[in-house]
């Protein structure tokens, strides 16, 4: 009952430590969207946004941000190397598996401890059957 | 002279069990690592979910292989509730156990994903809600064999062939509803650098499920046979005092 534990546990390490050290995926190039023609037509909707943004400075600067290049390329990276939900999805494979088996392990020993005691009283109570 | 056949016949159960647990248990050992190394190492970056879709290649075949493992407890409950034999009893108990395990690990994995590619843990989706009503069911199943008493194996057996019931609709939710969860289609679709990690990694899951089948319906067994030997000691008066 031991022993289908060791292959388990020992893939359990394999498992995190390709997921948490050494996994990096090669990072692909950033390619920013292609410009977008409007070819002449004037869209109320923007004249009205741009109107709200000469008027909200605060959001004009907070959208300003969010269109600079670097920014997107740092989200992208992060995106692309984000390998914390792999970690945890992995882990919780993990340790629900080698978890399930080890309860499994606890409850053969229990059961070996029974099956001893039952042995044991069925053996007594045949002596005195016999007395 | 009919005791010589039927130990014969227990003996070629047990070599073909042990054989098929030592296959299993070599294909588990060798696959895990290799499976990892080439989840990792040996499939190109997926276009949208880049390394976010590595989750995929374990939460699809554990997904599979719930399914598998409810048929295996609902076939074999059927077949306890026409037999009642405690072999049936055994399989049905054992499978039962395992696609609580599958389950856990496949809503889990899945939540982790949604989160990954939708922002959110969780959505009332219908392939999401189906397959969370499933694991219930199971767990059901599970709490009633553990606690139920005397006869509650028949009533679990009920249950189990209903939830057996659950797993076309949870296969079809993606064909019938509209739901933000993957269509069924996508590992015929797969890239075909993906494919062969793909699958190497739904036969390891497989040899893992098939080691822990093994021994589980081994030690239900064990947990009946010791059973049913404490009622026929008690029965016999040799357990009094």
């Amino acid at each position: 009952m031991h022993k289908p534990l060791i292959p388990l546990l020992l893939t359990l390490g394999l498992a995190l430590g390709a997921a948490t050290a050494s996994a990096q995926p090669a990072a692909q190039p950033y390619a920013p969207p292609a410009a977008v023609t409007t070819d002449g037509y004037a869209s109320p909707d923007r004249a009205r946004c741009e109107a709200e943004l000469r008027k909200d400075a605060g959001w004009y600067a907070e959208l300003k941000l969010q269109l600079k290049d670097d920014v997107h390329q740092d989200e992208y990276a992060t995106f692309q190397r984000n390998n914390k939900h792999v970690i945890i999805a992995y882990a919780a494979i993990w340790v629900l598996t080698v978890g399930f088996a080890f309860l499994m392990w606890l409850r053969h020993g229990k059961l070996a401890g029974e099956l001893a005691r039952l042995k044991s009283d069925i053996a007594r109570g045949a002596k005195d059957a016999d007395a | 002279m009919t005791s010589t056949p039927t130990s014969t016949a227990g003996t070629q159960r047990l070599g073909a069990g042990t054989i098929a647990f030592a296959i299993a248990a070599a294909i588990a050992a060798i696959g895990l690592p290799y499976t990892i190394w080439q989840v990792f190492y040996g499939t190109p970056l997926e276009e949208q979910l880049f390394f976010n879709q590595k989750i995929f290649y374990y939460h699809v075949p554990h997904a599979m292989l719930m399914f598998a493992t409810v048929f295996v407890c609902g076939i074999a409950s059927f077949g306890y509730l026409r037999n009642r034999k405690g072999t049936w009893d055994d399989v049905a108990l054992a499978g039962g156990e395992l696609s609580v395990l599958f389950g856990a690990i496949v809503l889990i994995t899945g939540s982790v994903w949604g989160r990954a590619a939708w922002g959110v843990w969780w959505q009332w989706d219908m392939r999401l809600t189906t397959s969370l009503l499933l694991w219930l069911v199971m767990v059901g199943y599970v709490l009633v064999r553990r606690f139920g008493g005397p006869g509650s194996e028949r009533l679990a057996a009920g249950l189990a062939v209903f939830g057996m019931v659950d797993v076309p609709l949870i296969y079809f939710s993606v064909k019938i509803w509209r739901t933000v969860h993957p269509k069924a289609e996508v590992v015929s679709t797969l890239d075909p650098a993906m494919k062969p990690t793909f699958w190497l990694s739904f036969l390891t899951i497989g040899a893992v499920l098939t080691v822990l089948l093994l021994l589980r319906v081994r030690t239900a067994r064990a947990e009946r046979e010791l059973r049913e030997l404490r009622e026929r000691a008690d029965d016999a008066g040799l357990l009094d005092g």
